[in-house]
């Protein structure tokens, strides 16, 4: 691109990011979400009222406590007697669990990959950037899908398979910025000291890189609880008699017509949280780095 | 030049194929013996040893492994764990269903979204603007399955106007396509829009209106192709997201299609018709691919000879 030409889209890109901005309580309402989604997580022992496993046949299908129904109950029970929201706030946890955790592992595999490539080049190079456009060019969900098939389902497996979810992007980003930076007179004044090239990548480049790092994994975290509760919805994932969020939904399936109270209250933390922080996302890119467009996904 | 660069993405899809069918190659292997999975745990040993020479697994991996490519290209993909049929067969039944879902979804997704897309650029900063950008946000953070959940509530159960589930009639494919359609509309809505805001601050944009050219004009003769070409790259991405999206969809409405086997597949296990899935989706993706190269390079040729340079 011209210099003439990257003007007025700088220009054009500062406008639209400007539009983008969203009013700032929506971008509050948005933090205390995903607080209380952390503070639910993390003290779902204490918050639930009920086991997330007793049943309680007697009072299958109970409405919630808003539609007339038991104030003992207040999102009301499912087709076996177990309370709605203590099921909700133990899914929440394992849902928020397996997405913490699945990122990091994404995030560090990815970017480990990105490191030897550009470190290397060459044959190892090839070697990643060959696997990395498999990985583009292949549905995630698909290849889940098949390695669960082949494997059987167990926690570990499926927290790693749900976690190298995006790894190729932070492969892919980290390579790209890595021998960008190797070219910068920083790393090489570094170098010239005799400092060990691990040490220059750790201490060094991967400080200055980091935001961008960041800022992929705000654009990872709500595609990656989007898969994990997909593959549960589907009866692929968290197997009974733990539970998550898409695995709940799965569940209230069967009984839409009758009580959707099951079901339709792990949609909504599911939309709302994906939602909140795909909007916290966008205004932290803009403060950490203002160069990044934020209209682009 | 142009040869070259056909050449050199169809290398780049048939790695992306070979690539494919060795993940499936290593995953079959690695996840168990397939005879034992087929026969009863008391099969004398002679017969299990019969079994895996009738299928070459008593042969060097190399050697299997090339066996495994030569039959997949031949289209032997094993027979269906359920119903005894050619795996392949099996699959290819669904597809005419899953097309029809897909390419309607499709549709959807690209008229919502261009059409949303370009309205909120045009109007930027307006109520249009705004509603445009929220719809985006929604699509993109609706799972899916809820908002087919959503749709079935509503349109089923509360209205009573449209079918949950099933493919008998045309009615059927109203609330999938739909539900499919708008959650990648969000996405291709917010690319159009960046896309346009940044060709209607061109220079060629102001000479265009200097011209006296009426809006309508300016808009569909000058900005929406150069806008193009970012959209096509998102529309030619957004088909792995279909392709997810049809599984989900189709199993949630219960849509006879590929997507709703392949869940089945998966929860029986049923490896041959899961490995012959895969390997459509990849062929589908590889040859999508390569027809969203070369429509880059008849939108914008520039592309070609950049590609070319950087490669050398």
């Amino acid at each position: 691109m011209s210099i003439e030409q990257s003007l007025p889209v700088r220009k054009a890109r500062r406008l639209g990011m400007k539009d983008a901005g969203r009013p700032r309580f929506v971008i509050l309402l948005c933090m205390v979400w995903l607080m209380l989604v952390l503070l639910v997580a993390a003290g779902a022992d204490h918050l639930a009222p009920f086991s997330y496993t007793e049943q309680s046949l007697l009072n299958r299908l109970k409405p919630p406590a808003f539609l007339s129904g038991d104030p003992k109950y207040l999102l009301g029970t499912d087709g076996l007697g177990r309370d709605v929201l203590s099921r909700l706030i133990y899914a929440t946890r394992m849902s928020v669990v397996i997405a913490i955790l699945g990122s990091m592992i994404g995030a560090t595999f990815g970017t480990l990959l990105g490191f030897l490539a550009a470190h290397f080049r060459g044959l190892i190079e090839d070697v990643v950037m060959v696997f990395v456009d498999f990985q583009a060019s292949m549905p995630f969900f698909i290849i889940a899908l098949a390695v669960l098939a082949f494997f059987g389902n167990n926690f570990e497996l499926f927290l790693v398979v749900v976690g190298l979810y995006g790894w190729e992007v932070y492969a892919r980003l980290t390579r790209g910025l890595v021998l960008q930076a190797n070219g910068q007179g920083y790393a090489f004044a570094i170098r010239t000291l005799g400092v060990h090239p691990a040490r220059i990548y750790m201490r060094h480049i991967l400080p200055n890189i980091l935001s961008v790092l960041i800022v992929q994994l705000t654009l990872n975290f709500p595609e990656l609880i989007l898969i994990e509760t997909s593959l549960s919805f589907l009866g692929l994932g968290i197997q009974p008699p733990q539970t998550s969020l898409g695995l709940m939904l799965g569940e209230g399936r069967n009984y839409l017509a009758t009580a959707w109270w099951t079901g339709v209250p792990a949609g909504i933390v599911i939309f709302l949280t994906t939602l909140s922080i795909s909007l916290v996302g966008d205004w932290l890119r803009d403060k950490l780095d203002p160069t990044l467009k934020s209209a682009e996904i | 030049m142009r040869l070259q660069f056909i050449l050199a993405k169809l290398t780049r899809g048939c790695l992306t194929l070979l690539l494919a069918v060795t993940f499936v190659f290593i995953v079959l292997r690695v996840s168990g013996d397939p005879v034992a999975m087929m026969l009863p745990d008391d099969t004398p040993p002679a017969i299990v040893a019969e079994y895996r020479a009738a299928w070459g697994l008593d042969r060097s991996l190399p050697e299997q492994y090339v066996r495994y490519i030569w039959s997949a290209v031949q289209g032997d993909l094993g027979y269906s764990f359920r119903d005894d049929r050619p795996a392949l067969e099996v699959v290819l039944e669904r597809v005419p269903m899953t097309l029809l879902l897909g390419l309607s979804g499709f549709a959807i997704t690209v008229v919502v979204g261009l059409v949303t897309g370009i309205a909120a650029a045009l109007k930027r900063g307006t109520g249009i603007d705004h509603a445009a950008m929220a719809f985006s946000i929604f699509g993109h953070s609706m799972p899916n399955f809820f908002l087919a959940i959503l749709m079935i509530l509503l349109f089923s159960m509360m209205w009573r106007v449209l079918p949950s589930s099933g493919g008998a009639t045309w009615w059927h494919l109203i609330l999938p396509a739909v539900t499919l359609g708008i959650i990648n509309a969000g996405t291709v809505a917010r690319f159009t829009r960046s896309s346009m805001l940044e060709v209607l601050h061109q220079p060629y944009m102001r000479t265009a209106r200097a011209k006296g050219l009426k809006l309508t004009r300016r808009v569909v003769a000058h900005a929406i192709p150069n806008a193009a070409i970012p959209v096509v790259t998102v529309l030619g991405l957004r088909l792995g997201s279909l392709i997810a999206g049809a599984v989900v969809v189709e199993t949630v409405f219960a849509w006879p299609g590929i997507g709703l086997m392949l869940v089945n597949a998966v929860g029986q296990r049923d490896l041959p018709v899961v490995q012959t899935i895969v390997l459509l989706v990849a062929l589908t993706m590889v040859l999508t691919n390569f027809i969203v190269d070369l429509t880059y390079g008849w939108l914008d040729p520039r592309i070609e000879t950049r590609e070319a340079k950087e490669d050398r």
